[in-house]
């Protein structure tokens, strides 16, 4: 096997049974990087000097008998808007040209504490919105991986690095991840801190995860979720043994989301069903669920929500430099200036409705499920529609896609399983089962 | 006020409000935006959401 298609459980405990050095494995991914990046274009800033000396120290402490951590000397990469100390992070914006950061986020700070080495930065559209990063899918590079979290996806699904940090605002994660043909992970909010993240909603923003199976989604929640006093937004919900919660995997009882599957392509919503099918020929106790009212209502308020903070987010840089922002990004902060505070709040009351009602379905389902999106992978630049995400993110409800299979033009389709306030341990277990029985995606030919 | 008269309110406001701050031109490069955002602030005013319906600033309380 070669080493840069090795999961990061696989590598870590392959480096822990001291059958793998951390440096053949960084060398290896840097290979990878130098052969295919210029067509995929995934990474703002590869750290070849910092990796190649993280890699050397964890191979000396593992010969010493020395770990840090569950994922010590298995690299990561992190999208350009995690701060990153010593490192250029510049949110894919010409504002921010130049800006070293001096101490890492912590989700981060708490990879690297496991032992986990940063690779490097992955490719964001600006400032986590929708003016495109360059990045394109190892599926299909005349295709969008998806956005913001752009180089984050490709990287992972191009098997230049196990395990990417990206973010949700609106759709940011676990879109893209699905259009690579990953597995990904918005986790409840609150779950794993935002300081250290640029903001872009501070109310709607979510550190995300990506991989190629949900035990690495698992292991990397277990690693970053949990309290951070330095972050308002952070919960002090306990952290569960998330990998431990795969190992007792039954058919979920699944409430399946009909709206979805009508908003979405005949190709995609037929694969859907046909998806639906298998899990239930396995044992999944499938009904139809059905949203409660405050759904008509959620994009309105989830897009008055994100402008208003986004403005307000903004406001000091923008008044100095709103010529340099690409146009998305400035008109968004522009509207964001001039909503009335009232449809603010008004907005916030009808977030908190949503989640409200959607409480007795999350009870009486382990999951709900949808298709991850309505369409694969568009062709062109823009980074698709991030609608079948929304309403997880503005409810701050934890989602996950996990690859299902081949749209016609073989690209990536995903399925879209969501469960309630923390809750994230039977949400991967539901997902590990779904995994099982639909199997592991294959691999971009690049 | 029925939706379509709000949100055509909220636009005409949303225009002169962009005009004001960014200037004429500005507004007028934003006009598909402001549709947009009119949109949205009707969907929003127009909504039902219960009179006990308090805003969540951030996530519910740990459980």
């Amino acid at each position: 096997m070669s080493l840069h298609t090795l999961d990061a459980i696989d590598a870590a405990r392959a480096i822990r049974e001291k059958v793998l050095s951390p440096v053949d494995l960084v060398e290896a991914l840097l290979e990878r990087i130098e052969r295919i990046d210029d067509r995929v274009q995934a990474w703002v800033l590869v750290d070849h000097d910092g990796a190649r000396r993280a890699a050397r120290q964890a191979a000396d402490e593992a010969a010493r008998g020395t770990f840090r951590g569950p994922l010590h000397g298995v690299p990561f990469g992190a999208k350009d808007i995690f701060y990153s100390a010593g490192l250029r992070t510049e949110a894919g914006s010409k504002t921010m040209v130049g800006f070293v950061p001096d101490h890492d986020a912590t989700s981060v700070a708490r990879l690297k504490a496991a032992g986990a080495i940063l690779l490097g930065k992955l490719h964001t559209t600006e400032f986590a919105t929708s003016d495109p990063a360059p990045t394109r899918n190892p599926w299909n590079v005349a295709c969008t991986p998806g956005g913001s979290s752009s180089g984050s996806a490709a990287a992972v699904a191009a098997r230049m690095v196990p395990l990417a940090l990206g973010t949700q605002t609106i759709g940011s994660n676990v879109r893209p991840a699905s259009y690579c043909g990953l597995v990904g992970l918005k986790p409840t909010f609150g779950r794993i801190s935002t300081r250290g993240v640029m903001p872009l909603s501070y109310s709607q923003d979510h550190v995300g995860l990506m991989a190629r199976s949900v035990e690495d989604i698992a292991l990397g929640l277990s690693i970053t979720a949990g309290h951070d006093p330095e972050d308002a937004s952070s919960s002090r919900a306990p952290v569960p043994d998330y990998l431990a919660a795969l190992t007792s995997r039954r058919a979920p009882r699944v409430g399946l989301l009909r709206e979805f599957f009508e908003r979405a392509t005949p190709e995609v919503a037929d694969a859907t069903a046909q998806v639906v099918n298998r899990l239930a020929r396995a044992g999944a106790d499938i009904e139809e669920a059905k949203l409660p009212p405050t759904f008509r209502a959620v994009a309105a308020a989830a897009y008055v929500i994100m402008r208003s903070e986004t403005a307000s987010v903004h406001a000091e840089r923008f008044a100095l430099k709103a010529d340099l922002y690409r146009p998305a990004i400035r008109s968004s902060i522009e509207m964001g200036m001039l909503i009335p505070g009232d449809l603010y709040v008004r907005a916030l009351r009808i977030r908190r409705q949503f989640r409200r009602e959607m409480s007795p379905l999350l009870e009486r389902y382990d999951v709900l499920l949808t298709p991850t999106t309505p369409t694969p992978a568009p062709e062109g630049m823009a980074t698709g529609d991030a609608s079948f995400q929304l309403p997880w993110s503005i409810s701050g409800l934890p989602s996950i896609t996990v690859p299902c299979g081949l749209a016609t033009s073989g690209l990536p389709l995903g399925l879209q399983l969501v469960s309630g306030a923390f809750t994230e341990a039977p949400l991967l277990s539901a997902a590990a089962w779904c995994e099982d029985v639909l199997g592991r995606a294959s691999a971009p030919s690049l | 006020m029925d939706p379509e008269g709000l949100r055509a309110e909220y636009s005409a406001w949303l225009r002169v409000a962009a005009e004001r701050r960014f200037g004429a031109a500005r507004a007028q490069e934003l006009a598909r935006t402001i549709e947009d955002v009119a949109g949205w602030m009707t969907d929003v005013a127009t909504f039902p959401v219960g009179d006990d319906e308090q805003p969540a600033f951030y996530g519910e309380p740990a459980p």
